[in-house]
């Protein structure tokens, strides 16, 4: 693998000069239908091919076992086709002919050697370099799940999503990306899963990235869509292994990118990075008011401090008296209007949030009792802000922190500021109006042609509800999300544990 | 990126949803006052009488766009009654949603100026909300479809808020419980296409869907049922709890009732305020539709390639006539002329061209070989 394949590219005209754009557009699509049509009968021959090969089998075999070593080779490699991370070694042994198959990463090279290797004069992979532990997921740690976490080797990456499934159609496509580094990238799927032509697409694109370094898996991920201004992710990433392949049996792919530890998941929607595994391990009822609550942040993230100054500049009679009293009188002590006021704590905001993510582990602690306690009381004390905006922004701030993805939270933020423009000009319709705008760009959004915002409140894809905006107890999730367009759709055995 | 599946196809049941949520709009605000002035304590039974009248033209036009598969009614009306008279029938179809534009923008507009602003200039309310309009008119119709599923989840919020003036309902203000002049109630039932306008979308979203298990008409059928029940409903609660006398005196008579709710012992106040919020998405869905309808009705009559390129000719018409329509006097010649239209248009052309349709299909079964 790793051979980019050169096509050329004509103008429609030139293909057709006969026909009108009209005509030559609706051909395209024909053929576009027909290539896909395709797609779908390859992935069902594939499978049938697969099933009649276990017909002669031993139960738990993929095939029936040959006496002649090439045939079985031949079974063997069109079974693990497209895993790179499979090696293959012919050797003799004493007058007969033999294979050596091992998975690169789950194998012990150092045993292999001694007890193998060295008896058969064989050569293995011999590089070594220093590397990075597994160790505990540092930004997506789960209470009750499991605790290890991707590196920055591929192998390794490889080996712990292979560890956790013995699955022959788990396919492992390794590519080269970067003109210069070289930076070996995998790409993992599970083949008689996935929507027919996803592999095609996604392969398409990474073989058609041109730069000439890949150091970090955002490189390639920015090149993974053509909205390049969207704020919003595109790609989950996830240091999580149990995540990758909970991701894999939904029927997606993931992108493991050598010397990074964050790997990317796609197609994706809204609700895969409003969703942690802690929703898995706790209770249907609990998981399901938790992840609620994580919507309600979500737009308090992005809406209150707009909906503050909606109801202090333009709409005070919409809360009670008392308290729209109250607030005149704290607001009679600062000199600037609400907006500016507001603005300005946003601006604070921002600054202790990207201060205490950049210091050292030890300092960052320090820096937010400073900015929490010191500069939000002083900002009250010395009348630029009042109590109550500093409440609300600091429950701005909370609300983003409870996103379990840190650049969806980011995201939300981005869009803070306009939300806060559009209230300081015409209040409660212009907050409206941003959240209809809001609205229709997250619609607009798409990953992969599946819309960005997934099942959420789309009555086509009711089966996918129960594991979305809540979590329904594991027996009712029986099907795989039907958005993403599975080959299979259905999650196999019984949950009540018969297989 | 290519799109792996094709989305701009929707199900019965999403048609039934979008023909729904186009039915309900701020519109009827004014045209209550109307409703109850007429009808008094039976404009339910009226309300209810014009929900069987209007599904019944939107039967019809269900079935004449059956004759018609994957075709709008700008491409085979040339056909039924020529090209000169095709092309007067398509201008008045495009002309009934841009009037549901102009009188949504409208309404919707007075209302934020009158109640939450303190009059302040309805063309800076006018601009931004046709800008945001003409935002989601031109995205593909998937995304639009997406888009009013997710809003129309302000509509139960609204009418679960409308429901607060069940608290001051007296069943003292329905009475009498018989009517004594059913020309009464018959009167308003035309007034009633400001309560269900936009169904003359159908004409161009049928070949949009794709047929399921339900037919299209059930589907649709099922989505005047749910908002007649609303109707009704919210009718005789709104007589009950402001009795036929106010109802008939105030400009927006939901807006009032909404107004004299109070709730002890709880945070929010101005209930009216939050339900004007509330009709904000609703009506923005139908505004939507509506302009999309415009947009694709172009289309497919010009035969052109995509719905976007009509969407900034028709702004400055709907801008400028919006605006031109800045007094109560002038905004009842609009409705009334958007009432007659619509009428004119529902129970005497469609019947027409489907009474044509028939009798083509008829004469191509009699001769197949011309």
């Amino acid at each position: 693998m790793g051979s980019s394949q050169h096509y050329r590219f004509h103008k429609l005209s030139t293909v057709q000069p006969n026909s009108s754009t009209l005509e030559t557009l609706q051909k395209l699509k024909k053929l576009q239908n027909l290539v896909q049509q395709s797609k779908v009968a390859a992935a069902n021959i594939r499978q049938v091919i697969k099933a009649l090969d276990k017909v002669a089998a031993q139960a738990g075999q993929p095939f029936l076992f040959s006496k002649c070593l090439e045939i079985n080779e031949r079974l063997v490699r069109n079974t693990l086709a497209r895993c790179d991370d499979v090696k293959y070694r012919t050797f003799r042994a004493g007058q007969a002919k033999a294979l050596l198959v091992y998975i690169n990463g789950l194998t012990d090279t150092n045993k292999l050697e001694t007890n193998v290797i060295d008896c058969l004069m064989l050569v293995i992979d011999s590089a070594k370099y220093e590397k990075r532990q597994i160790s505990k997921a540092e930004n997506e740690d789960a209470s009750k799940g499991p605790h290890d976490s991707f590196n920055e080797t591929l192998s390794d990456n490889i080996a712990l999503v292979r560890r956790r499934t013995k699955d022959s159609d788990l396919k492992v496509e390794i590519l080269e990306i970067g003109a210069r580094t070289k930076t070996s990238v995998a790409l993992l799927y599970i083949d008689d899963l996935v929507k027919p032509g996803l592999v095609d697409e996604v392969r398409n694109q990474l073989l058609a990235i041109r730069i000439d370094m890949v150091i970090l898996a955002a490189n390639i991920e920015e090149f993974l869509t053509n909205q390049v201004w969207n704020p919003f992710p595109n790609v989950l990433a996830t240091e999580r292994p149990d995540k990758t392949v909970a991701g894999l049996y939904d029927g997606r792919l993931s992108i493991i990118i050598d010397n990074s530890p964050s790997v990317l998941i796609l197609p994706v929607s809204l609700q895969d990075f409003m969703q942690s595994v802690d929703d898995y391990t706790t209770r249907p009822s609990v998981a399901s008011l938790i992840r609620f609550s994580r919507y309600i942040s979500a737009f308090l993230a992005i809406f209150l401090p707009a909906l503050y100054i909606c109801v202090v500049a333009y709409h005070p009679g919409m809360i009670p008296s008392g308290l729209s009293f109250f607030i005149a009188e704290l607001r009679a002590k600062t000199p600037f209007p609400a907006s500016i006021e507001a603005l300005l704590m946003e601006a604070l905001l921002e600054i202790f949030q990207e201060a205490i993510i950049r210091l050292p582990q030890k300092l960052s602690a320090a820096a937010g009792v400073v900015g929490a306690l010191v500069i939000g009381t002083t900002v009250v004390e010395a009348a630029l802000a009042n109590a109550l905006l500093v409440v609300v922004v600091a429950t701005t701030g909370l609300a983003s922190f409870c996103m379990p993805s840190y650049t969806f939270a980011t995201a939300l933020r981005v869009f803070r500021i306009p939300a806060l423009v559009a209230a300081a000009t015409l209040g409660l319709y212009g907050v409206a109006i941003f959240f209809v705008v809001m609205i229709v760009y997250l619609c607009s959004l798409h990953s992969y042609g599946e819309s960005y915002l997934g099942d959420l409140f789309d009555i086509t894809l009711l089966e996918d509800w129960k594991d979305g905006l809540l979590r329904f107890p594991a027996k009712f999730l029986k099907s795989r999300p039907k958005r993403l367009g599975t080959i299979d759709k259905t999650r196999k055995g019984d949950t009540s544990g018969k297989s | 990126m290519a799109n792996l599946e094709a989305k701009d196809k929707m199900s019965p049941w999403q048609l039934g949803l979008v023909i729904t949520s186009g039915l309900l709009t701020a519109r009827l605000l004014p045209t209550t006052t109307l409703l109850i002035r007429d009808a008094q304590q039976f404009g339910w039974l009226s309300s209810a009488l014009a929900g069987l009248l209007f599904y019944f033209a939107a039967y019809l036009m269900i079935r004449l766009g059956q004759q018609f598969p994957e075709e709008t009614i700008g491409e085979y009306v040339p056909r039924l009654v020529g090209k000169t008279l095709g092309f007067f029938i398509f201008l008045i179809f495009i002309t009934i949603p841009l009037l549901n534009i102009i009188n949504c923008g409208i309404t919707i507009t007075s209302l934020y100026s009158t109640f939450l602003f303190d009059q302040t200039p309805r063309v800076i309310l006018l601009i931004t909300l046709l800008l945001t309009v003409i935002y989601c008119t031109l995205q593909n119709w998937g995304t639009i479809l997406r888009v009013i599923q997710i809003l129309i989840i302000a509509l139960p919020m609204l009418y679960m808020f409308y429901s607060l003036i069940w608290i001051n309902f007296d069943l003292l203000n329905l009475l009498p419980l018989w009517p004594d002049n059913f020309t009464g109630i018959l009167q308003p039932i035309p007034y009633h296409t400001d309560y269900y306008p936009g169904y003359e979308a159908l004409l161009v979203l049928l070949p949009l869907a794709s047929r399921g298990k339900i037919s299209f008409a059930r589907a649709v059928g099922w989505g005047f049922l749910v908002v007649t029940f609303m109707y009704v409903l919210g009718i005789i609660v709104l007589v009950g709890s402001l009795t036929v006398k106010t109802g008939a005196m105030v400009s927006t008579p939901v807006i009032y009732a909404m107004k004299s709710v109070e709730l002890p012992g709880t945070f929010i106040e101005r209930l009216e305020n939050y339900m004007i919020t509330l009709f904000f998405p609703v009506t923005y869905i139908s505004m939507v539709i509506s302009y999309f309808v415009v947009a694709e009705g172009c289309r497919k009559y010009f035969k052109c390639k995509d719905h976007r390129t009509f969407i900034p000719i028709f702004l400055p018409l709907i801008f400028f006539v919006s605006i031109f329509v800045d007094n109560p006097e002038r905004h009842a010649i609009l409705i009334k002329f958007s009432m007659f239209l619509a009428m004119f248009f529902s129970f005497i052309i469609i019947p027409l061209l489907l009474f044509l349709a028939w009798r083509m299909k008829g004469r191509t079964q009699r001769c197949p070989t011309e």
